[in-house]
């Protein structure tokens, strides 16, 4: 399973995705630059509550989502694509194993240069919230790439074409039309328990008619959800990608 | 001597396409060629001995064992794929070893045995270069390697004389005959069969998803005899060569067609035709410009076989 991490670490490294990964992180930090300069910031809780929506939609929601899209979907479509699966489902390692070899080289691969970003940001906009703030967001980034990347790379096994278009569909309804609906309906997204925990970690003061919406499950509640859906993807993409044929085309 | 592979009307179909059709049969352990033309069934029906491909109907068994969803099996086969392709990005030697590794190697061992093989394959003076920087010929021999590398009981080569040089086909050719000596059993896949003949002689012959025949290559030259070919001659004065052919060789029949400037001729003894057409058409003073041979060719061989029966 390491080497097929190895391999899958190469891969991404070696990929024309990798200046997308570049520019995807360097506009934010780029953006977070613009606005602590632009702006006439005097501190207080607004401007953190404020500061930490920013960093919140720019990178658990938006850029980890997005880069999750693009490197998981493409987790095994990619070894198709390119006809090198038969490398490596002709060796001697199942293949819920090289599903989860891959999944596991994705999660750092996403995390490390999102949180580097991520920190830039902070520091930018003059370290807001503190170390809680950082701490809670870098929960956030984490859990974000794990879980989006455990369901796009489902999406990739499941769907073997226009996995794009419904990963991008997934995004849009769950990730942001209903993660903005209140009661029960934003918990079913899992921007709300992201939001959870940055809520939990941090010592941010949200309004209570706001929390219903933002998502106010306990820590433990959100990392148990967060755990159980990355978990159910990755099971259930190791499940499909062992039972289902995978064939090059022009070699029938 | 237990069979190497064992099909029970082993039928793969992809929808309504069929791949392999009721195939039953016992392949020995040893060099074997299976040989068919382009969309013949071959390659499906390598994919379905290396568990890439489930059977619709039937069962295949390589060593005694069933080999979709089952990785262990894979420790004693190496395969050989036709396509070219790699991992453009890691050097020989990284490709070879990573694959190694995922043989089962410990990290050292497995380093050790790239090196080894990529010699024996006679790609050792460019391994520590980026694949994709290779020739076709180089990046057939890596492909052979990775498929040697965990010195597999079983190896299987799809068309793997493609697009390699003169050098590479002999080289190629010298290493399975010597793995074959060495009591290895391989199954080489192609559509040419004098590429494959310098390898072994036995074969396999498989056409429209069945195997048709089994045995030596004398069994299947004289298969292959009995068809009737067609050859086409391009030449001056075709009357009077169609005469002297059909009264002096042994042909069954004559098209002459002097308009085009061609005769086409049918027979069964392509090589009895082939040795006494000189001295027939120097007798029949025609100047024979060009020999078409358009059945020449595995296709319409296996053609007339299916249609024999």
């Amino acid at each position: 399973m390491a080497t097929v991490a190895w391999l899958q670490l190469r891969q991404m490294l070696a990929g024309k995705k990798v200046w997308m990964l570049t520019i995807f992180l360097l506009l934010p930090a780029g953006l977070s630059a613009l606005i602590a300069a632009a702006g006439e910031w005097r501190g207080g809780e607004e401007e953190e509550l404020l500061k930490a929506i920013y960093l919140f939609m720019v990178y658990p929601q938006a850029v980890c989502l997005l880069l999750a899209l693009l490197y998981g979907t493409s987790l095994l479509n990619a070894e198709l694509e390119e006809k090198t699966i038969t490398y490596l489902f002709t060796r001697p390692v199942p293949r819920w194993k090289v599903f989860l070899g891959k999944y596991a080289a994705l999660v750092p691969w996403l995390a490390a240069p999102s949180l580097a970003s991520l920190t830039g940001s902070w520091l930018l906009l003059g370290r807001p919230g503190g170390a809680a703030l950082l701490g809670g967001m870098a929960l956030a980034v984490l859990g974000s790439v794990a879980v989006y990347g455990a369901i796009f790379g489902l999406v990739g096994v499941v769907f073997r074409t226009r996995t794009l278009v419904i990963g991008v569909l997934y995004a849009v309804i769950f990730e942001f039309f209903l993660s903005f609906l209140p009661a029960v309906v934003s918990a079913l997204s899992v921007t709300h328990y992201l939001r959870s925990v940055v809520l939990k970690v941090t010592d941010l003061e949200v309004p209570e008619e706001v929390l219903v919406i933002v998502g106010n499950a306990s820590l433990l509640e959100s990392a148990g959800v967060l755990g159980a859906i990355a978990l159910a993807a990755v099971g259930l993409a190791s499940f499909v990608c062992t039972r289902r044929e995978y064939v090059v085309a022009e070699q029938l | 001597m237990p069979n190497l592979i064992e099909a029970r009307s082993l039928t793969k179909l992809y929808g309504v396409v069929i791949g392999v059709n009721d195939v039953t049969l016992d392949l020995p352990p040893g060099v074997r060629g299976l040989l068919g033309p382009n969309g013949a069934g071959k390659s499906t029906f390598l994919k379905l001995i290396t568990g890439q491909l489930r059977p619709t109907e039937g069962e295949v068994r390589v060593f005694g064992e069933v080999p979709w969803n089952n990785p262990g099996l894979f420790r004693r086969i190496g395969f050989c794929p036709e396509q070219d392709a790699f991992y453009d990005f890691l050097t020989g030697l990284e490709f070879v070893t990573a694959l190694a590794r995922m043989g089962g190697l410990p990290a050292g061992e497995a380093r050790r045995r790239a090196e080894e093989t990529l010699r024996r394959v006679g790609a050792a003076d460019y391994m520590n270069r980026k694949i994709g920087g290779y020739s076709k010929g180089m990046r057939q021999r890596t492909k052979v390697a990775q498929a040697l590398v965990h010195d597999p009981a079983l190896f299987i080569l799809d068309e793997p004389l493609t697009g390699t040089d003169p050098i590479g086909r002999h080289d190629l050719i010298e290493l399975v005959k010597r793995l074959g000596a060495e009591g290895k059993s391989i199954l080489i896949s192609s559509h040419v069969l004098h590429e494959v003949q310098a390898m072994t002689e036995e074969f396999l012959l498989i056409y429209g998803g069945r195997v048709l025949a089994s045995g030596n290559v004398h069994e299947i030259r004289g298969l292959m005899n009995e068809y009737p070919h067609r050859i086409t001659l391009r030449c001056e004065n075709g009357r009077a060569l169609a005469h002297v052919l059909l009264r002096d060789l042994p042909v069954s029949g004559v098209e002459l067609d002097e308009a085009a400037g061609t005769v086409a001729v049918h027979t069964r003894d392509p090589q009895g035709f082939y040795a006494g057409l000189p001295d027939v058409a120097l007798r029949a003073g025609a100047r024979i410009r060009e020999v078409l041979s358009q059945d020449d060719n595995l296709d319409a061989v296996f053609r007339y076989l299916v249609t024999r029966d």
